[in-house]
């Protein structure tokens, strides 16, 4: 590299020095920067209550679905009791009568001795 | 590398001049400049978590800047660029007095007309005043071709200046 190089290359660096930013740049780039971060803050509170809302809707669903199974099981169960004790009401009924027609073969009897 | 605002309050002032006058010097709008510079910065903000050093900050917002800016210019639809030889062989106004341009404004147009790659290496070496094996880190490219295009961008400018002092010299 000659002179004329050299000194092409000195003016070049002193003509081109570094620029200063216009004033208030950095002030500019904080309320940027808080903005942002009251932004970033709002998101994760609507997160939070979306998460919040999703948890309680989900528990709630559960528990309303527990309960209707809840209801539905007792039903069942009340239905089955009755059938049963409609079973063993015909059954008694059955066994009362049997119980007669032997009271009454047993009265019939003595009647004629 | 953690941060309180006030810490990073220091390095926006630390790095500001570096960063609006990579964009500045490339794009030639201050107004563009500034957004660009803004938009590195509030990057960096996101980011400094993930930088381990002051040295990695500075690389990081040289590289960060280079690349907003590119993404500017093709942003204002950019004329494809002129080859080298092109460059050199266009006429560049140098016709008007001493009084309405100052040297260096003459000599920050010329820079911003350079073909890249030569304007980005020349910008970074002489504004910015980055080593070649900074450039050649930052740009990702081998160190021969760095300096080969730094060579290169300097001569077309001085070539263009010898014009430009003749011209004045009249």
């Amino acid at each position: 590299m000659n002179k004329v190089e050299i000194d092409f290359e000195d003016e070049l660096g002193r003509q081109l020095g570094k620029l200063d930013a216009p004033k208030g740049f950095s002030s500019r780039v904080m309320e940027q920067v808080a903005w942002r971060r009251s932004g970033q803050q709002r998101r994760v509170q609507t997160w939070r209550l979306a998460i919040a809302a999703s948890l309680i809707l989900c528990f709630g669903g559960g528990l309303g679905g527990y309960q209707v199974h809840e209801r539905h099981e007792a039903e069942d169960a009340r239905a089955q009791f009755a059938v049963a004790m409609r079973v063993t009401n015909r059954s008694l009924i059955a066994v009362n009568r049997g119980l007669s027609r032997i009271d009454k073969t047993n009265d019939g009897n003595g009647d004629s001795r | 590398m953690r941060m309180s605002q006030d810490t990073f309050r220091g390095v926006v002032e630390q790095h500001q001049r570096m960063v609006y006058g990579i964009a500045v010097r490339l794009l030639g709008d201050p107004g563009e400049a500034e957004e660009v510079a803004q938009d590195v910065f509030l990057e960096l903000y996101e980011a400094h978590d993930r930088l381990e050093n002051d040295d990695h900050v500075k690389f990081w917002l040289r590289r960060v800047a280079l690349h907003r800016t590119t993404d500017a210019l093709r942003r204002r639809g950019h004329r494809p660029e002129a080859t080298a030889e092109e460059w050199e062989d266009a006429k560049h106004d140098f016709s008007k007095p001493v009084e309405d341009y100052e040297v260096a404004d003459r000599l920050e147009e010329l820079v911003r007309t350079l073909p890249e790659p030569y304007r980005t290496a020349v910008v970074l070496r002489y504004a910015d005043e980055a080593s070649p094996d900074e450039i050649a880190a930052i740009l990702g490219r081998p160190l021969a071709t760095v300096k080969s295009h730094l060579q290169r961008g300097l001569g077309m400018l001085r070539q263009k200046a010898d014009v430009m002092m003749r011209e004045w010299a009249r």
